[in-house]
């Protein structure tokens, strides 16, 4: 967040309150413009519902807690897996579909203590659908979700997690150095791969295809014409299939100048088992978006029902905005009172209120305050009720006529 | 316009003389300057002149574009970000040093000295041997003399100063040589300024070999 005064803590603490709220308001809209419903699971929730589920979060990652019966919870530290496991749960045929979306805070224990251990997502979750369309919808409505911030540049990376995994576990490597290859592909670290394989006897056209695919970056038509060209085996040639449908149909979204297509992309989380893709928005170090299909993860919970969702980082989204310089006023009007008039001063607050209208309430004379030109500013002193509005001053007898005149005037 | 991290120290001159060969020129650098930011003639690229060992931090923050930096502080730092290219400079290697060509075990756990105690339990991890590490900012080489640690983990260029104080090289441990490195958000948002850098500076690379 760019502040732009260090001092005025508070201030700033309201103002990022308030513009956190707009862009939570604006994505919920945003989501429910795509027909998905809000969901929420619980903070607290047992340790082995994420211990036994493999390829997702690192135990160590998790911040655990003791219940009363001694037993070990953990604070909910993704979204993803308990919405997948209620779903399984509660699924009646695995023929059914549900589009839900969340605003939920996770939490993760991080390794430097600098980081913070809560974080707010907003995301969705899109089941029972596995075809190119519906992760069509979801990259268009994570491209829209960007774009709904108003900010000059964002970038929708895509990839896919079949493509590099297959090739890797083909390999002739223990699970260690298959690990190493992994991390120095998603370094795109070209050199170093050459000297990784250099060390290993392989089909050459193995070893180019290791090479090639962290250069496999760029516009879509043009990535996936150069993948294709290359010697791919039947997983990797269906995965660039997957990729070509989505981007094409991604086409009807004018979308273009913002897609990229990363095949050197490989999602820390495993359960991620086809297209997988991140955002980026400019002045963020990190992706603020991830997200991808994960047609695999609900076996673990019994079933078998394909889904794909991301998830919005709120707190990073709000590292790249930057807070208002002038504050928006709070309030549409003022009133004053004394000691005498306080009653009907009150009784006219709660009817302003009760219309919507926000009304600051001050003592008159004994705050050091002046009045703030700005707002319509109501007295009550001395059993007179004047109304100082744009620079006029005006007397009224009774409640009801300041109230006619507010309706009237829209203040 | 793009902003460069590049390291104060052994390989900064290098690295500019590197960058001028690319096109890419400093006029108001030297050597001994105490200035912090540089334009380039063009003014498409910032540099933030920074401690090598902060330049990772820099890149993966997304407060530089782009950092120029020794792969013995990538290594250190372990953060994610992309690299893409190795520059050929100020090459020289991790080792493992010690009083003996084989460490002699006298406390149940092997004591480490390094600059780079990361770089260092890594390496005894993966030989499953358990170490404790001491970290320390200079002459590293004092440790295993005055019985502070049984080895010590550094960065040889040509092994003099190893040698001239009576310690011998046990194992190497990894190659070294200045890189660069991009922020992955840098190379999604600014991806063509990011390319033509590269690019300039692969052919200046290539015109050296």
């Amino acid at each position: 967040m760019h502040y732009n005064n260090f001092n005025n803590v508070l201030e700033i603490n309201a103002l990022t309150c308030e513009k956190r709220e707009e862009i939570i308001d604006t994505f919920k809209n945003r989501f429910m413009t795509y027909g998905y419903r809000q969901i929420r699971t619980p903070v607290f929730e047992p340790y082995d519902l994420y211990s036994i589920v493999e390829g997702t979060i690192q135990r160590d990652d998790m911040i655990k807690v003791i219940g009363p019966t001694g037993k070990v919870l953990v604070l909910r530290p993704d979204a993803t897996i308990p919405i997948a496991r209620f779903i399984s749960k509660h699924l009646q045929s695995e023929q059914d579909i549900f589009r839900y979306f969340y605003v939920m805070d996770v939490f993760r224990q991080t390794l430097n203590g600098t980081d913070h251990h809560e974080r707010t997502q907003a995301g969705v979750e899109y089941f029972g659908n596995s075809s190119p369309i519906a992760d069509t919808e979801v990259l268009a409505l994570a491209a829209h979700l960007l774009k709904d911030l108003q900010i000059d540049g964002f970038t929708l990376e895509i990839g896919h997690a079949g493509f590099a995994q297959h090739l890797l576990h083909e390999l002739p490597l223990n699970e260690k150095k298959v690990e190493q290859l992994k991390q120095l592909i998603q370094a795109k670290n070209k050199n170093e791969i050459e000297v990784f394989l250099a060390a290993y006897d392989m089909d050459p056209t193995v070893k180019r295809l290791l090479l090639e695919i962290p250069q496999l970056y760029g516009k879509p038509e043009e990535v996936i014409e150069r993948a294709k060209r290359l010697s791919l085996n039947e997983q990797m040639a269906q995965a660039i299939d997957n990729l070509e449908m989505v981007c094409d149909l991604l086409t009807s979204y004018n979308l273009s100048e913002h897609l990229v297509i990363d095949l050197g992309l490989i999602n820390h989380m495993d359960y991620y088992s086809d297209i997988i893709f991140q955002g980026f928005i400019k002045r963020v170090g990190k992706p603020v978006l991830m997200g991808g299909r994960y047609d695999k993860l609900t076996e673990q919970f019994d079933t078998t029902i394909p889904a794909i969702g991301f998830a919005c980082d709120i707190d990073l989204i709000m590292d790249g905005l930057t807070l208002a310089n002038e504050p928006a006023p709070v309030a549409d009007l003022a009133i004053y009172y004394d000691a005498k008039s306080i009653k009907d001063a009150l009784i006219l607050a709660n009817e302003l209120r009760n219309r919507n209208r926000r009304v600051l309430f001050f003592q008159a004379n004994e705050t050091s305050r002046t009045m703030d030109e700005t707002l319509c500013n109501i007295s009550f002193v001395e059993g007179k009720m004047t109304m100082y509005w744009n620079e006029t001053e005006q007397q009224f007898s009774t409640q009801e006529s300041i109230l006619k005149f507010i309706e009237k005037m829209d203040v | 316009m793009i902003t460069l991290a590049l390291a104060k120290g052994r390989t900064a001159k290098d690295s500019i003389a590197l960058l001028r060969e690319a096109g890419i020129q400093f006029a108001d650098f030297h050597e001994d300057t105490r200035k912090l930011i540089f334009y380039d003639n063009d003014r498409k690229i910032k540099m933030l002149f920074v401690k090598a060992v902060d330049v990772p931090t820099y890149v993966e923050k997304g407060a530089a574009d782009l950092g120029i930096v020794g792969k013995d502080n990538i290594l250190e730092a372990q953060t994610d970000t992309y690299e893409l290219l190795d520059l050929q400079l100020g090459k020289c290697k991790f080792v493992v040093a010690g009083l003996k060509e084989q460490p002699i075990r006298l406390t149940p756990n092997l004591t480490v000295a390094s600059k780079y105690p990361t770089v260092a339990k890594k390496f005894f991890a993966e030989k499953d041997i358990p170490v404790e590490t001491i970290k320390l900012n200079g002459s590293v080489e004092l440790a295993p003399l005055i019985g502070m640690s049984d080895v010590i983990v550094d960065i040889v260029e040509t092994g003099r100063t190893i040698k001239e104080n009576g310690l011998k090289i046990i194992e190497e441990v990894d190659q070294i040589s200045t890189r660069l490195i991009v922020n992955k958000a840098s190379f999604a948002t600014k991806t063509d300024s990011i390319k033509q850098f590269i690019k300039q500076l692969r052919s200046a690379l290539e015109v050296k070999q």
